[in-house]
């Protein structure tokens, strides 16, 4: 029945549904020793060093934070004290990917945020509204399909920003950034069943609330 | 394998989302897939969680509105050098011994003053009955109705009718009580031989309460230090919010 419908299981990300953009491992591995030279100058008092570190890794963590904190002002205040955290805590690196050690200070600095939103919650998520918080389209696309594609990612990213903090938190890791369930238990500082379980209720959420536009995602 | 109900309410919408994102293996993924293939809308709830799984992968980025590159200024705040470097590291929540350290100084050093602001005698001592033996700050132990001369002109002793208490300087109006300190006059008891009050810190008890004791001293030391931590704290703190 399944392969009446066209479907297949989904194994995990192998092989990815989506281009990989990730970079090559020789290329990863040049940009690891290039980070790391970095933080030794930027420890040792290089401010200009620091500053390229910040350049380079910038786009990846507003990214991954304003999928966290859907608040645009909010994410972006959240970006900033995480490089202000790293800055502060250069000498607690103790080597390894700065890449993912900047990636853990932010994802901690936006579920503390997530936290204390959930003390003082603000209702609703305005800035999803405005077109321009998408990225536009490339221009190489069609028009229609270049459309649809805007429309989908702006139903989806309304739909995340509404489910709650802790099921986006585990989507955003696993699906958008990669993570894998122990680590995103070790991050978020829970089971791995219980990783499983937000991911899982978090995209049962998803389907409910995207129940009338589900032919955006089925096309 | 576990019979499936009819009703698709009845049926595990979590394991068909378990199915979908791969996570079963075995017995329960061949429950998955059965309850799957006999319904029809478990079969469109595992593809469109498939389907948003996707979506969500393919999410656009969002523009960064912002550069994060840190000014001089900011980067001064953050790591500050020299003494407020210091202050910063001092004041920090690793450095967890400084507030520890001053609580315990501060209480140490008003528990120390208290101590040594007791009588000689210790607390039973403002117990004891009229006449008998008993400290007197900064005045000289005299006998009852005995009067005493001071600056030559004789007042009534302490104990007597009309006594007054005697600081060792002049009790007459106009006369200077306050700068005065009682080492600057002899005292000379009726019937008794001249004492010079500053020899009284071996001459007996009201004497010995005169002088700063070393507990006073050391209680006042340790005060001192924990309110200068306190203030550290407070400093390297405001530094850190600044």
């Amino acid at each position: 029945m399944l392969d009446s419908l066209g479907l297949s299981i989904a194994v995990r990300r192998d092989p990815r549904p989506v281009e990989d953009l990730r970079p090559t491992e020789a290329a990863d591995d040049t940009a690891r020793r290039r980070d790391l030279w970095l933080v030794e100058r930027a420890r040792s008092g290089d401010l200009d060093a620091f500053n390229t570190l910040v350049e380079i890794h910038q786009d990846h963590l507003f990214a991954l934070v304003a999928r966290m904190v859907p608040d645009r002002d909010q994410a972006s205040d959240v970006v900033q004290e995480a490089f202000f955290s790293a800055y502060r805590h250069l000498a607690a690196f103790r080597g390894g990917s700065v890449r993912s050690w900047l990636g853990r200070i932010a994802i901690n600095a936006a579920m503390d945020i997530q936290r204390a939103r959930r003390r003082r919650p603000v209702q609703p998520y305005p800035e999803l509204e405005d077109e321009a918080w998408q990225p536009p389209a490339p221009s190489t696309a069609e028009p229609e399909q270049t459309a649809i594609a805007a429309e989908r990612s702006s139903v989806l990213a309304s739909a995340l920003a509404t489910i709650t903090p802790d099921q986006r938190a585990a989507i955003v890791l696993f699906d958008i950034e990669g993570y894998d369930y122990q680590e995103i238990a070790d991050l978020t500082g829970v089971s791995l069943g219980t990783v499983k379980s937000r991911i899982h209720r978090g995209r049962l959420a998803l389907r409910a609330l995207l129940e009338g536009r589900m032919e955006l995602f089925r096309g | 394998m576990a019979e499936i109900p009819t009703a698709h309410l009845d049926h595990d919408t979590i394991l068909v989302a378990a199915l979908a994102a791969g996570d079963l293996a075995d017995l329960p993924r061949a429950d998955a897939e059965a309850l799957v293939a006999a319904c029809t809308e478990c079969a469109t709830l595992h593809a469109d969680l498939v389907a948003i799984a996707t979506a969500t992968h393919a999410l656009p980025a969002p523009i960064r509105t912002r550069d994060y590159r840190l000014t001089a200024e900011q980067a001064e705040r953050l790591r500050p050098s020299g003494i407020r470097g210091w202050l910063a590291a001092f004041g920090s929540s690793r450095l967890a011994v400084s507030r520890p350290l001053a609580v315990a100084f501060t209480t140490l050093g008003i528990a120390g003053l208290l101590l040594s602001a007791i009588p000689a005698g210790g607390p039973m001592g403002m117990l004891a009955p009229i006449g008998a033996e008993r400290p007197v700050t900064g005045t000289p132990a005299v006998d009852d109705g005995a009067t005493v001369e001071v600056d030559g002109s004789p007042v009534p002793a302490y104990g007597a009718p009309s006594a007054a208490p005697v600081t060792g300087a002049s009790p007459e109006p106009g006369g200077d009580l306050a700068g005065e300190p009682a080492a600057s006059g002899t005292t000379n008891v009726t019937g008794g031989e001249p004492r010079d009050a500053t020899a009284a810190p071996s001459a007996g008890p009201g004497a010995e309460a005169g002088a700063p004791s070393w507990l006073a001293i050391l209680s006042v030391a340790l005060l001192a230090t924990g309110l200068g931590l306190f203030i550290m704290r407070f400093a390297a703190g405001r530094l850190g919010a600044g």
